[in-house]
C-alpha cells in the first residue's frame, strides 16, 4: 500500500549510503528524497518506482532559463470577489508591492485522449473575471483569479543567476499556496480547494549567435535529411511537440520559436509547459506533481536539446 | 493581406473616441483585437515579439529597428539627433502589432526630427506613425497637394491600434 507520505529529507555522512537510500525509498513507497551527502552530490534525488534506482537530475550552471512557473487550477472559490484581491494584496504587500491587473488565463484541462476545442457562448450578469499580479521587488510575481494561483520567478532585468527549482522555487511557491490557502480559510471559511490541474513552465532565451547558428545546432530534432532534398533551408522555422506522461498523469509541451525581445535581441524562445491533474487533493499530491512535472521538463529539455548546446549551458550531472 | 482588408471599421464612426472596441465590427475572418489581446493571457509573463505564425516581412522589419538603434548623432550629416534607445523601443512595440494584423510599413526610417518613422503609401497617398526622442506620438496622412492632418497618439496598445486603424482606412479608402 502507498505510503501518503511522498518526500522526506534525509541527511547521510558519506555517499557511501545510496543503498540505504535505496532501500528506505523503496520501504516508504517514496517518490522523491532530498539528500544532503556533499556538496556535489546534494540535491533531490528521484525514485523511479518502476526500475528501482534514483537518478539525480541534470542541473545547469548557466541554464538559458529567464522564466518559471508553478501553477495550480482549481474550483472557483466560492464567495471570492474583486475585494479579495485587496485583501490578499494586504497580505503580501511587504514581499509584492506591486499590483497589475491582466485579463484572466484561459487554458484548457488536459485531456486523455485529447478533447477538441468547444465553442460556446457564455451569458452571465457578472462581471468580468480579472487576473491580479502582486510583483515583488526582485520581480517574482503571484498570479490571482478566481480559479487559478501561479507563482513566477523572473530573471528580470540584472543578470542573475537562475535560483534552482529545490532551492528557491518550489520552497517559494508551497509557501505562498499554504499562505494563500490560509487565507481562503480565514477570509471565507475555504478549507480545501478542489485542484483540478497543475503546471510547470519554463521560458528559456537563446540568444541567437550565442554556441548555435542554425536550429538543428539546438534541437537534434530538426537535424534530419528531407527526403529528395530540394528544398534549400527553411526561412522560418517552429517547433510545436507535445508528448504524453505516463498513466495519463499530465502532458509536456514543447514550443520553440523565433522572436525579438523588447530590446531587439534576437532569440529563439523554447517554452516547456507540464500540466496534469495530482492523484489526490492536498498540498502533498500537489506538490508530488509539481516535482513530477519538473522532473519531466528538465529531462525533456536535455534531451531535446543538443549536447553541444549543454556544453555551453554547463551541464553539471 | 492587402493594406486595405486588414482592418474594417463602420463607416462614420468616431475613430478618435474607439478603444477597446475598435475591431469588435470586423468579420469572422478578419482580425479581432480580442484575439490579440489573448496572447497576454499566458501563465508565463514574458513579453516577446515572436516570428511564429506572423508574416515574413517582420522578421526584417525588426531587423531594420536594430540597425536605426546603432545610428549614431549627425547619421544624415546635417545635424539629426539619432534615435534614442526609447524610440526605437516604442517603434518596435508597433511593428509587432502591425504585424499582429499583417499590415506592412512601406519603410521604417530614421526621423530627421529625432525618432524613429514607420510610413504607409498607396498611389498618392500617405501616412505614418512618428516616434520621437521626446516620447511624443504623432500619427500623420495625407494625400498629394492636401493639406496633411496630424494628431497625437495615446502610447497605450488600443492608442496605437486606433491610428494604425485610421491610418489604414485613409490609405486603402
Amino acid at each position: 500500500m502507498p505510503s501518503l507520505l511522498q518526500s522526506a529529507e534525509l541527511v547521510l555522512a558519506d555517499r557511501t549510503k545510496a543503498d540505504m537510500i535505496r532501500t528506505l525509498a523503496n520501504r516508504l513507497h517514496l517518490h522523491l528524497l532530498r539528500v544532503n551527502i556533499d556538496e556535489c552530490h546534494s540535491g533531490l534525488y528521484w525514485f523511479s518506482q518502476s526500475s528501482s534506482y534514483m537518478t539525480p537530475l541534470p542541473r545547469f550552471e548557466n541554464p538559458p532559463v529567464i522564466e518559471t512557473v508553478l501553477g495550480v487550477a482549481f474550483d472557483r472559490i466560492p464567495g471570492w470577489d474583486i475585494r479579495h484581491f485587496g485583501l490578499f494584496w494586504d497580505k503580501v504587500r511587504t514581499d509584492f508591492p506591486g499590483f497589475e491587473v491582466r485579463p484572466p488565463i484561459e487554458q484548457p484541462q488536459e485531456a486523455f485522449p485529447p478533447r477538441p476545442v468547444r465553442l460556446g457562448l457564455k451569458l452571465s450578469n457578472q462581471p468580468p473575471d480579472v487576473r491580479c499580479w502582486f510583483v515583488s521587488d526582485d520581480s517574482s510575481l503571484i498570479q490571482i483569479q478566481r480559479d487559478r494561483f501561479l507563482y513566477n520567478w523572473r530573471k528580470g532585468e540584472a543578470e542573475k543567476p537562475y535560483p534552482h527549482y529545490e532551492d528557491s522555487i518550489r520552497p517559494a511557491f508551497q509557501s505562498q499556496w499554504e499562505h494563500f490557502n490560509g487565507f481562503l480559510k480565514s477570509e471565507l471559511g475555504v478549507s480545501e480547494l478542489t485542484v483540478s490541474q497543475c503546471e510547470v513552465s519554463y521560458v528559456n532565451h537563446i540568444k541567437v549567435g550565442e554556441g548555435w547558428k542554425e536550429f538543428r545546432d539546438i534541437f537534434p530534432v530538426c537535424s534530419g535529411k528531407l527526403t529528395t532534398g530540394f528544398l534549400p533551408k527553411p526561412e522560418q522555422l517552429s517547433l510545436n511537440v507535445a508528448y504524453a506522461l505516463p498513466d495519463e498523469s499530465g502532458r509536456l509541451r514543447l514550443v520553440a520559436q523565433p522572436a525579438f525581445q523588447e530590446d531587439g535581441t534576437e532569440i529563439v524562445q523554447f517554452n516547456l509547459t507540464c500540466r496534469g491533474q495530482p492523484k489526490h487533493q492536498g498540498i502533498n499530491a500537489v506538490m508530488s506533481w509539481m516535482d513530477l512535472g519538473r522532473e519531466w521538463i528538465v529531462k525533456g529539455f536535455v534531451d531535446f536539446t543538443s549536447e553541444a548546446m549543454h556544453k555551453h549551458w554547463k551541464l553539471r550531472r | 493581406m492587402p493594406i486595405d482588408c486588414a482592418f474594417a471599421c463602420a463607416r462614420d464612426c468616431d475613430v478618435e473616441n474607439q478603444t477597446s472596441h475598435a475591431f469588435e465590427l470586423l468579420g469572422d475572418d478578419r482580425p479581432q483585437f480580442q484575439d490579440w489581446e489573448s496572447r497576454y493571457s499566458e501563465s508565463f509573463s514574458t513579453k516577446v515579439i515572436s516570428l511564429s505564425d506572423r508574416p515574413l516581412w517582420l522578421h526584417g522589419g525588426l531587423r531594420a529597428l536594430n540597425r536605426l538603434a546603432n545610428l549614431k548623432n549627425n547619421w544624415d550629416s546635417y545635424g539629426a539627433e539619432a534615435p534614442s534607445r526609447q524610440a526605437v523601443r516604442t517603434a518596435r512595440h508597433i511593428v509587432g502589432i502591425l504585424g499582429d494584423f499583417d499590415v506592412e510599413p512601406y519603410s521604417i526610417d530614421p526621423s530627421v526630427e529625432g525618432g524613429v518613422c514607420i510610413s504607409f503609401a498607396r498611389g498618392n497617398r500617405y501616412g505614418d506613425i512618428e516616434c520621437f526622442n521626446t516620447r511624443e506620438l504623432c500619427a500623420v496622412v495625407s494625400e498629394e497637394n492636401e493639406t496633411p492632418l496630424a494628431w497625437d497618439v495615446s502610447e497605450s496598445d488600443e492608442g496605437i491600434a486606433v491610428a494604425i486603424q485610421r491610418i489604414c482606412e485613409f490609405i486603402g479608402a
